[in-house]
């Protein structure tokens, strides 16, 4: 199937896994209605982007070696399309007639922008040191 | 030595998408004889469309409109003047035996000073009315063709399969026969020139995505017949269902959505960098149409008797035809040669297309049963004008008296809160809307829903009546 369409809360991000090419995406929709659709794994060791936290000074750090996100990297796995006042995503892939397109979307928090939560109102808990 | 990029010398203006300058620009095009009031329950005069153009100064068009006052009557006089500009581009001429051309309102109509005034004003128009759209629908990620094609083709095979609520309204109607009207009334901006708009097209230098744009025009047009014509066809409809066929008699009557959706298309055809956005939409009109044309003619048959269908007919036809030579020679090749901007704009055109074609089909569903409930809000008034005129004495409700001699017509218009009409003298032909009054005598009175569109005439030598604000009715009942 070429086509997943979700309904849904518009504030919240999602996760898109694709097997085939061992992809992982993050996804997100502002309230403007500009479309994120982000490489999910760090550079590093493929940890989880989306997870990132916000340290003191502002700045996205990957939950598993806290290394710095700079520029998350957009993916071209998948093309979305958003409507606002009907709560609904749809996710767009081309059908592979010869593969099982598998590919499951997963609604997640979503995630953080740099600079997003000032280092004095961000939870204690949730802060990496640096 | 000289600085030839030291051009300008400005006297008057800095920027013409300055919004005081748009601003003078819509006072400016609407003070005219062709668009003031007049005592006419349906347009008696070719050139003349009614703006209610001695509001237009209270309201304010800066800011964007937001989905949620997609229905306000800011945004349904911005549709009306925005609509009776982007006609001063098409050539119109009385054409039937009955009508008379009165030149001096051809003049009028056509003249340089209204012409470069709507030039000024359509930007400005454009950005208030079709803002939301980028909010409402977001298209991102990577879009390539076959992504486009998988896409077209699910939420197309999903509509087809679902009832149109234009028809759902018509069915459940209690006049099924001024439901249907109503309906053929509100495509009639669009279809009585029809394909007006795409023909803006026909002109430029775009390679073989122009020819094959011109091959859909031609069928439109009806290929040199002028009896084949898709708004020849349209006007035999609308005779046949007891209606005028005069582009615009019944201007009053368009719902703000009918407005919004045919002035997309203009504005979509208009702005030459919404050529992709024009390709989706256009795809998307074609392909809806052969289902939706089948399911309006199927219903509007049993509600009109006699109707002639053969616009319809047509459609189920032909737009077979247009819908593949869309997407085969112009949506394919567009995103072969343009890539991204193609593809995005082509998906965001279909989806505005789509997404306004169904907000007027439940704008036209709530019209229709705001009709229906006129003697439900007639008794209404009865049940809660005491406690209201109460409050309004305490000031705590907002009331104003107005006295109108006989024969004069409130141009149909909308609020943007419920209002309780209530006659202190006289009598007045309350117009629920398009074919639908309800007479109000002294004492008695109506409550007005927020967003309806409705009108009023005076029938007694003079009706002293007050409009009360009371913002929602459920409070009062
Ligand atoms: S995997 Fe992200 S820092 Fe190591
Ligand atoms: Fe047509
Ligand atoms: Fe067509
Ligand atoms: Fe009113």
């Amino acid at each position: 199937m070429g086509v997943k369409s979700l309904t849904g809360d518009p504030s919240a991000g999602w996760i898109v896994a694709i097997p085939a090419t061992r992809e992982r995406v993050y996804i997100d929709v502002s309230e403007r209605g500009e479309v994120r659709v982000l490489n999910d794994k760090c550079r590093h060791r493929g940890g989880p982007l989306h997870l990132c936290q916000v340290d003191q000074e502002g700045r996205l750090r990957c939950p598993w070696h806290g290394r710095e996100l700079k520029k998350p990297r957009p993916s071209k796995a998948l093309a979305v399309v958003a409507i606002a006042s009907k709560n609904i995503v749809h996710f767009v892939r081309e059908t592979a007639e010869s593969s099982p397109d598998v590919w499951p979307v997963k609604q997640v928090v979503r995630m953080q922008r740099p600079g997003s939560i000032s280092p004095k109102s961000a939870m204690p808990g949730r802060q990496v040191p640096n | 030595m000289h600085d030839k990029t030291d051009v300008l010398d400005q006297r008057s203006a800095d920027d013409f998408l300055n919004i005081e300058l748009a601003r003078d620009a819509i006072l400016l095009f609407a003070n005219s004889v062709l668009h003031y009031d007049f005592d006419d329950r349906y347009e008696q005069h070719f050139y003349r469309r009614k703006l209610r153009p001695h509001v237009l100064k209270y309201l304010d068009f800066s800011t964007p409109a937001s989905v949620d006052q997609l229905l306000s009557y800011a945004v349904l006089s911005a549709n009306r003047v925005l609509g009776a500009m982007y006609e001063t581009d098409f050539l119109l001429l009385p054409s039937g035996p009955a009508m008379e051309f009165d030149e001096k309102e051809f003049d009028e109509f056509y003249a340089p000073g209204r012409r470069a005034a709507a030039a000024c004003a359509m930007p400005y128009l454009e950005k208030y009315l079709f803002s939301f759209l980028g909010q409402e629908i977001a298209v991102g990620g990577s879009w390539t063709l076959p992504r486009v094609e998988e896409y077209f083709g699910h939420i197309l095979s999903q509509d087809a399969a679902s009832e149109s609520l234009a028809t759902r309204a018509i069915a459940a109607s209690k006049d099924p026969k001024n439901a249907g009207q109503d309906w053929l009334l509100q495509l009639a901006p669009d279809f009585l020139l029809e394909s007006s708009p795409m023909a803006r097209y026909a002109s430029g230098s775009f390679g073989d995505l122009g020819t094959s744009l011109f091959k859909v025009i031609i069928d439109e047009l009806g290929y040199g017949e002028f009896d084949t014509k898709h708004s020849t066809l349209f006007e035999n409809t609308l005779r046949s269902a007891d209606l005028n066929h005069v582009p615009h008699h019944y201007w009053q009557y368009y719902l703000n959505s009918s407005l919004l959706l045919s002035n997309y298309f203009n504005m979509i055809t208009r702005d030459k960098r919404h050529f992709f956005r024009y390709v989706g939409a256009i795809y998307y009109a074609e392909t809806a149409f052969i289902t939706g044309c089948r399911q309006w003619a199927d219903t509007l048959k049993n509600s009109i008797p006699g109707l002639d269908v053969r616009y319809f007919n047509e459609h189920c036809h032909i737009d077979v035809d247009h819908s593949r030579m869309v997407m085969s020679n112009l949506v394919r090749p567009a995103i072969e040669r343009y890539g991204d901007r193609a593809a995005n704009d082509i998906v965001r055109g279909f989806e505005e297309s789509r997404w306004l074609g169904e907000w007027a089909e439940k704008d036209f569903q709530t019209q229709i049963a705001w009709k229906d409930k006129a003697a439900h809000y007639h008794e209404a008034h009865d049940r809660i004008f005491d406690a209201v005129a109460a409050k309004a004495a305490a000031g705590e409700v907002k009331a104003e008296t107005f006295v109108e001699p006989a024969g004069e017509l409130s141009i149909t218009h909308c609020h943007d809160e419920d209002e309780l009409c209530h006659i202190n003298s006289g009598v007045m032909e309350f117009i629920n809307g398009f074919g639908k009054s309800t007479r109000l005598e002294a004492g008695k009175g109506i409550v007005i829903e927020h967003n309806r569109l409705h009108g009023a005439l005076i029938e007694s030598d003079e009706c002293n009546y007050t409009i009360y604000t009371i913002r929602d009715v459920k409070q009062w009942v």
